[in-house]
């Protein structure tokens, strides 16, 4: 809902109905001003997150995972690690650290969850929004949230450990996204050397990544799924080159068929905003107008899918 | 197939089903999404309404006056306004209804994104089978070359029965002109007219380059 503060997200509980009814109803808001900015909106994966972690009691299996052994489980380590990195001077109680510790956790799984449920869509939208945030050195001391390179690497980590990166490298595409990510870490890398190992333990990345991706496939429903399907390099081309026509995305082009053209195919919207984001890092003209076109070329291409998710159902309930 | 088509005719002429598909599947013309092949008709391709809608309020207004639209052009926000007053956006979900009363106009978008070559022209008319039920796609039915966009049905009810819309329902078609004479440069040279890059319908111009025949008072 975009009905959130001019720049908060909030996750409430309607308790007003909760009695009567089945399921439980979380609605998560985001800031109206990111309201057309569709391809901003693969951030909305954190918040439902935030929601999940809420709703869901077995989300704390992952998360559990994720704090494994960390300094996040040791307030003394976790303050000593704010102390070198961080030059964090005074401390506070231990009641305040160990909520800020578990607060660092869960921020950094509702990540975690953002990325596999939005897929490589979460990465762009992530650094775009939450980077300039953290200018210049991507390390400084924010109490609620842990420093933008931790929860930056995190994904990475996590989007490899997931293959959604086909490679180290990269593959050319998701390489340019992540680019900046790169640059940032390298930059860094002195001081990220000097990190404890445990903060930012990668098995401990790759574990919770794959448990929270088990979790989310337990919520399988072949229209909808809780977890954003594999890519399909062919159609992610096809999209890519509409939307570089610009021409909203909501197939490839038809090719010619013995029938006449081929249908558009039922692509998952977040396909869409991958190809957006793809688009936008070969576009020569970086303007935020051009940004804001390529949003809006993405959005109707969302709308228009719902058209041939329409069509598909009937056709499919014809063909019983 | 349009080059020796060209060459051999002095006129317009227009694109018949083979053409159209040829057109389509070269990617020189657009219409997307296309969900059945059955929309391309023997020389004409049909279109669905789309989900946005501007329903026009005739309670809120006496007339319609160009005059006004010059005055309050000047002020962005009076001008918002004035167009508020006459056209509520909608927008309809699929599955959802749009009820056209009997004498109302309502201006809906495609559901498909039309993309013309330099090459070609559209009109767009109604099809006959809504025709015969009283629904009209009023006047302005020329689609430029080089156009790239959503097209705005102008949507009227001429029976006496309200008509009931769902978005999805074919009640357009698209004919397709090729044009003779170089059409070289023509989108350089702003082809595509003022709602060229449409993505829902909006009010039109109506005063541009007229100004000089209104009274400024």
């Amino acid at each position: 809902m975009a009905q959130g503060k001019f720049a908060d997200y909030a996750v409430r509980y309607d308790e007003t109905t909760a009695h009567v009814r089945r399921r439980d109803i979380y609605s998560v808001f985001f800031p109206r001003t990111l309201k057309d900015q569709v391809l901003l909106h693969a951030i909305f994966g954190h918040e439902i997150g935030h929601a999940a972690l809420e709703a869901q009691p077995r989300t704390y299996d992952a998360l559990s995972v994720l704090r494994d052994n960390s300094i996040l489980t040791d307030i003394d380590s976790f303050f000593s690690w704010c102390q070198v990195n961080l030059h964090v001077q005074h401390r506070v109680s231990d009641e305040y650290l160990k909520s800020q510790a578990a607060c660092w956790a869960k921020e950094i799984f509702c990540d975690l969850f953002g990325l596999i449920m939005i897929g490589p869509a979460f990465i762009p939208a992530f650094t775009t929004l939450i980077e300039p945030s953290y200018r210049p050195s991507g390390f400084e001391y924010v109490p609620s949230h842990p420093p933008y390179s931790t929860r930056a690497l995190a994904l990475l980590q996590a989007a490899r450990a997931l293959h959604m990166l086909p490679s180290e490298e990269g593959d050319g595409k998701i390489a340019q996204l992540t680019k900046e990510l790169d640059n940032n870490f390298k930059a860094n890398a002195t001081r990220y050397e000097q990190t404890p190992y445990a903060f930012l333990d990668k098995s401990n990345i790759e574990r919770a990544s794959v448990a929270l991706a088990d979790f989310m496939d337990t919520f399988a429903d072949e229209l909808s799924p809780l977890r954003c399907p594999t890519t399909d390099e062919r159609m992610l081309d096809g999209l890519v080159a509409v939307l570089l026509q610009r021409i909203p995305p909501v197939s490839p082009l038809p090719h010619p068929t013995r029938d006449g053209l081929s249908p558009p195919e039922l692509i998952d919207f977040r396909h869409l905003l991958y190809a957006g984001w793809i688009g936008w890092s070969k576009m020569t003209d970086a303007s935020p107008e051009e940004f804001a076109k390529l949003n809006r070329y993405c959005a109707h291409a969302i709308l228009q899918q719902e058209g041939v998710r329409c069509w598909n159902r009937a056709e499919a309930v014809g063909a019983q | 197939m349009l080059e020796s088509r060209r060459g051999s005719r002095s006129a317009m002429s227009l694109l018949t089903r083979r053409e159209i598909l040829a057109s389509l599947g070269s990617g020189r013309l657009v219409v997307s999404p296309l969900l059945s092949s059955k929309q391309i008709g023997l020389a004409s391709v049909d279109l669905r309404i789309g989900t946005t809608a501007l329903l026009a309020r005739a309670s809120d207004l006496s007339h319609v006056d160009p005059k006004n639209i010059i005055t309050y052009r000047k002020v962005q926000f009076k001008s918002e306004q004035s167009a508020r007053r006459k056209l509520e956006r909608l927008s309809v979900p699929y599955r959802s209804q749009l009820t056209l009363h009997s004498g109302g106009v309502v201006l809906v978008s495609t559901y498909e994104w039309v993309r013309l070559p330099a090459d070609l022209a559209g009109v767009v008319t109604a099809r006959s089978s809504w025709a015969r039920e009283g629904l009209s796609i009023a006047t302005a039915t020329f689609i430029n070359p080089c156009y790239s966009g959503i097209i705005t049905l102008e949507l009227s009810n001429l029976g006496q029965v309200p008509i009931v819309l769902y978005p999805g329902l074919r009640v357009a078609q698209i004919a397709l002109h090729s044009m003779d004479g170089d059409s070289a440069g023509v989108c350089a040279d702003g082809g595509g007219g003022q709602f060229d890059g449409a993505f829902e319908p909006g009010a039109g111009k109506l005063t541009d380059g007229d100004e000089a025949f209104i009274p400024s008072s």
